[in-house]
């Protein structure tokens, strides 16, 4: 198919627009200059090195690191049981409206949850601490895992369950051999997405956080407040740079699905 | 009435290595409907068996109850005379091969005939030959590393197979295993069933709506319609005798004139057509027809010749004549608009497109069955 010349160049003003602001930022994070600048003088690791050996920093970095961690899992496993759950209701409008109660974190807005959150962790004192930013990022990731491993589910064919069983296999041998085997790979996707809402998600974690447990997000809010520094520039370019390896990872896995389709040929 | 009587594994018992099965008065509903209609069986130990039915007859639940994925609201199943009933599908160790293979993707076809010895606990040192074996009985060795979806819809079928026997399963369970294949593959892969049910002399339950593929494959076939047993017979039997107006009709092609029956002399019956011609044909076995009912004479079309002089018989216009090679096919159209069949070796009659042809056949080739009856 042949593009026309105004549409090329439309499709590239467009992804330009979409990657300039991060590029520009990769950029600012190396001047030597000690606040954000445009165009940016010198050339410098330090704020990396800063970033790397900062203590607070650190701290911020390694509880988002692990609430992601652990949120992705318990969104991933929560997601495949109710994929499967959602699959054997039988009544339609039943199952179409559970599926919307699952997937309501998505539609309501960020500061309608940060509010609901915040008052309720305020009244069992969860804020600032790691089971509350857990279980709030689990709630506004699992609607992601969800898409990721219910449309695998979808296309999956469940007569190989049914073969694994005739052939002697235990429900629990079916499953770890069949089952889990074939959704991996949109498990794993959808762990990976989930992973990134939480390290991502700000909006929530700046009304659940207190002085003493902070995601990186907060802490980034909080130093654009007190000074411009670099250092956010190469914190964000960090988190740019993680992103794209996951995205990468996601896009091999789909990649194998394709290859390997969990449906027999019709 | 429909039961039949159990047949007890006979003298081949010893030599072979399938077991004998029986289904005993079992029913399945689901909801209201009655999938499976108090049906029995008695399978010998290495017997092909086939049930035959239409779409929608019960046959594949019937299967699914013998493979335990269903249970039945009531019967029994036996295996060699213990009590199958309540035994989970994993641990009644049959073989099974489905519809679509179901191969499973992400193995390759060495780890796919492998996993049954997995389930089983064998250890790998003694999967290894085993695998090996059953790859080669196939002729799939050169392909054992290769994924299911690097195969051709022959391989996966050999696969499944082989994945389905390489564990010496009591029974091997066939759900219409050839019907994604063409024509050609499937005739071959139905010598290659067969061979390896002799040669393993296997007990085999195998479920197909094509009745050519039943009658050429099985020892005995069970024809299932309506969740009901309609009869359960050898081939030649089944074609020769149907028990009833749906399996004359199902199995084999059939002509049907509708009538009355009016007198019965022992086996004999007396029908009097729609038309008001008189004619004579069999009463099947064991059931009794009330005088005055309504029913069909069935009669087959290599039965069927044609007189080119009109008499008192049925009589029509010849409207076609199909050459198909060994055989001829005359088709005749009755004044009322019915068609009728008539085939013979090539031969035949010399009656042209357009004559006015009366059909003749013998008495003993007419069977009269009720009309519109079940079984």
């Amino acid at each position: 198919m042949k593009v026309s010349r105004l549409v090329q160049c439309i499709a590239w003003a467009v992804l330009a627009f979409l990657v300039l602001p991060s590029l520009l930022i990769a950029f600012m994070s190396f001047g030597t200059d000690p606040y954000l600048r445009f165009p940016p003088r010198g050339f410098t690791f330090d704020w990396y090195r800063l970033y790397f050996s900062d203590a607070d920093w650190q701290s911020a970095t390694l509880f988002s690191l692990k609430i992601a961690i652990v949120a992705a899992v318990i969104a991933a496993a929560i997601s495949l049981s109710t994929a499967f759950g959602l699959e054997r209701v039988s009544n339609p409008r039943l199952k179409e409206s559970l599926r919307l109660v699952l997937l309501s974190p998505t539609v309501v807005p960020g500061i309608v949850s940060a509010l609901a959150f915040y008052k309720l962790f305020s009244a069992v004192g969860l804020t600032g601490t790691f089971l509350g930013f857990v279980v709030a990022h689990t709630i506004l990731a699992t609607p992601f895992a969800y898409l990721c491993i219910s449309s695998q589910l979808h296309a999956y064919d469940r007569t190989l369950e049914t073969a694994a069983r005739g052939l002697g296999a235990t429900r629990l041998q079916t499953f770890i051999h069949v089952t889990l085997p074939l959704l991996s790979p949109s498990i794993v996707i959808g762990a990976i997405f989930s992973f990134l809402v939480s390290f991502d998600e700000a909006v929530v974690s700046f009304f659940i956080s207190d002085t003493q447990g902070k995601t990186l997000p907060r802490k980034m809010f909080e130093d654009i407040d007190f000074s411009v520094s670099p250092v956010l520039a190469a914190v964000a370019t960090t988190i740019t740079v993680g992103t794209i390896l996951l995205l990468a990872v996601i896009t091999i896995l789909q990649n194998r699905m394709k290859r390997i389709p969990s449906q027999q040929k019709e | 009435m429909r039961e039949q009587q159990l047949r007890l594994a006979d003298d081949r018992t010893a030599r072979v290595a399938g077991r004998e099965m029986r289904v005993e008065a079992v029913s399945k509903k689901f909801g209201q409907a009655v999938a499976v209609d108090d049906v029995t069986l008695g399978i010998s130990a290495g017997e092909f068996v086939s049930l035959l039915g239409p779409s929608g007859s019960g046959k594949s639940t019937l299967l699914m109850i013998i493979a335990g994925f269903e249970q039945p609201d009531s019967g029994e199943l036996f295996l060699g005379g213990e009590r199958l009933t309540d035994i989970p599908p994993h641990r009644r160790n049959f073989g099974h091969v489905f519809q679509k293979y179901a191969l499973f993707p992400h193995m390759t076809a060495a780890e796919n005939i492998a996993f049954p010895l997995k389930m089983r606990g064998i250890e790998k040192a003694k999967r290894g030959p085993m695998v090996a074996n059953a790859l080669e009985r196939m002729r799939l060795s050169a392909l054992g590393e290769r994924l299911p979806h690097q195969l051709s819809g022959g391989q996966q079928q050999r696969v499944a197979l082989a994945r389905a026997i390489v564990f010496q399963p009591a029974l091997l369970l066939m759900d219409e295993p050839l019907g994604a294949l063409d024509k050609k593959l499937r005739e071959e892969m139905q010598i290659e069933i067969k061979q390896i049910q002799r040669e393993l002399g296997i007990t085999v339950v195998f479920v197909t709506h094509d009745q050519d593929e039943a009658l050429s494959l099985s020892d005995r076939v069970a024809v299932i319609n309506q969740g009901g047993l309609s009869q359960f017979a050898t081939p030649r039997e089944l074609y020769d005798r149907p028990s009833s107006r749906f399996v004359a009709d199902f199995v084999g092609d059939n002509n049907f004139f509708p009538g009355q029956l009016i007198a019965t002399a022992g086996r004999k019956g007396q029908v009097k057509l729609d038309g008001g011609k008189v004619l004579a044909g069999q009463l099947p076995e064991g059931k009794s027809i009330a005088l005055g009912a309504k029913v069909e004479i069935a009669v087959r079309p290599e039965a069927v010749s044609l007189n080119s002089k009109p008499d008192s018989r049925v009589s029509g216009t010849l409207i076609d004549v199909q050459f198909t090679g060994g055989t001829t096919t005359r088709i005749v159209r009755h004044a009322s608009g019915a068609i009728y069949l008539s085939r013979a070796l090539s031969a035949g009659s010399h009656a042209a497109q357009g004559d006015a042809v009366s059909l003749q056949w013998d008495e003993t080739s007419a069977f009269i069955y009720p009309a519109d009856g079940r079984a």
